[in-house]
């Protein structure tokens, strides 16, 4: 059992007394470096909070994807879909769904390492 | 004087058969993973170049990126694009010997203003000076395409031996490969790409790191386009595209050529001096080009925090942008899969 507040909450407090407290007080030529700090410690606690369900969206996806494209056989991740990707060995009725997929696994990654970019 | 100092007032006295050369000003400029900048300043007497010379002193850095040119290279190129009617730093000399800084380097000519977006994008200019800059950038982008292969002082530059789409698709795969995490966008974009690729033959300099943030702006004006280590002999399209790449607006997204203005002023200051329309939906491909280009070039970022090489949070987190890049890419793919071509005029 963890404590509270959890990790993402204090990764999250943390980085408000980063960005609210020592940024202004700090050198304007230790600013960028704040700002990354604190861009490493938002990705950090996204990932604690929303990884596990993104990760199991993606590969629910992926077997979804593969069985329509008659390929049900292999592993659900990523690294298939790169290699029947690359090695063109998807059938031509799949292209259209492809892309749905890939944006789909894209927006997850940006839920977590930039949402801002999504809006 | 310190003994870099030293050893280029020496440097420049024999160069210049000065009397004498008092060093001003020696400090180091920012930006450059791979190479040095210093900001040099001197007064000489007698000689060729008596008087005071605001100067930059670009030296070869300890780590290097493998793409890129040497710093020897790299001034014979600036010489070309001076030559050529750039506006560039004017390159003044090449020191290939290392007794004096410990590695080769070069000197050129200080350019006035800045290179840092925020000091003229999102209204920091008026919309009639980012309109005529918008326009300068494709006058000078086409008087640096004027340049064709071959070049004897150029011919450290190797030609692709396939049309240039198809080499840059090439190295791309051939990088994505080496890349040990999955990439399924990168690998349907370069499928894509393949399957789009323009067959043109033509090549021309190329800068190929053409940017908002490689160019300096002083008052409101182009003062010197920089950063010439990416140079080849390309598709003159594959600088337009870099330029206008989704990833090089700086948060003005709406401002396709580099976050400063519209393609139509940018096309407009190229056709008048290539006298060729500009095919925007070549562009567009070359575009795409880019941001792959760019994601693989943030992995390769990425990769040297994660081997151990250089740790570093600003690496480490460029690898977390290639969402970002792949976002763009399945966005822009799809906008010109449904747009016919001949739609896609700006």
């Amino acid at each position: 059992m963890i404590n509270q507040p959890d990790g993402a909450a204090l990764l999250e407090e943390a980085r408000r007394t980063l960005m609210e407290r020592l940024l202004p007080a700090l050198p304007p030529e230790e600013a960028y470096a704040a700002r990354m700090i604190a861009r490493a410690m938002g990705i950090a606690a996204r990932e604690l909070q929303q990884r596990d369900a993104l990760d199991t969206d993606a590969t629910g996806a992926i077997a979804a994807f593969l069985a329509e494209a008659g390929l049900s056989g292999l592993p659900a991740d990523e690294s298939t879909l790169g290699r029947l990707i690359r090695e063109q060995r998807l059938p031509a009725s799949s292209q259209k769904a492809l892309p749905d997929l890939l944006m789909r696994l894209t927006r997850h990654k940006l839920a977590l390492s930039n949402p801002r970019y999504l809006s | 004087m310190t003994a870099p100092e030293q050893a280029l007032a020496g440097y420049l006295r024999r160069q210049c058969g000065a009397q004498s050369a008092e060093v001003l000003e020696f400090s180091r400029l920012t930006g450059g993973a791979i190479q040095d900048n210093h900001a040099l300043t001197v007064r000489m007497t007698g000689g060729s170049h008596p008087g005071e010379h605001r100067l930059v002193v670009r030296s070869d850095a300890p780590s290097r990126i493998a793409s890129s040119l040497g710093r020897v290279q790299e001034f014979h190129i600036l010489e070309a694009a001076h030559a050529a009617g750039l506006t560039v730093p004017q390159p003044l000399w090449l020191c290939e010997d290392t007794s004096v800084l410990g590695r080769h380097f070069f000197i050129m000519r200080r350019a006035p203003g800045t290179s840092a977006p925020r000091a003229f994008l999102r209204g920091a200019l008026g919309a009639e000076q980012a309109r005529s800059l918008t326009r300068r950038l494709g006058e000078e982008l086409a008087r640096l395409h004027r340049v064709h292969p071959p070049r004897p002082e150029l011919e450290f530059l190797t030609r692709p031996d396939a049309p240039p789409a198809f080499h840059r698709i090439r190295v791309c795969q051939e990088a994505l490969r080496r890349i040990a995490d999955p990439h399924p966008v990168l690998e349907w974009a370069l499928d894509w790409l393949a399957g789009h690729a323009p067959v043109s033959h033509d090549l021309a300099l190329c800068h190929c790191d053409f940017r908002t943030g490689n160019y300096m702006v002083h008052e409101g004006r182009l003062s010197a386009v920089l950063d010439w280590e990416f140079a080849a002999w390309s598709d003159p399209y594959e600088d337009l595209g870099w330029l206008c790449c989704r990833s090089w607006r700086f948060g003005a997204p709406e401002r396709e050529v580099g976050g400063l203005g519209d393609k139509l002023d940018l096309f407009a200051g190229y056709e008048s001096v290539s006298g060729r329309p500009v095919d925007a939906r070549r562009v567009e491909y070359w575009e795409v080009v880019g941001l792959v280009r760019w994601a693989i070039i943030a992995l390769q970022q990425a990769g040297r925090h994660l081997s151990g090489e250089e740790p570093s949070l600003e690496l480490a987190l460029t690898g977390r942008m290639v969402p970002e890049m792949e976002f763009d890419l399945i966005n822009q793919i799809g906008r010109l899969e449904s747009t016919p071509p001949e739609a896609s005029l700006p």
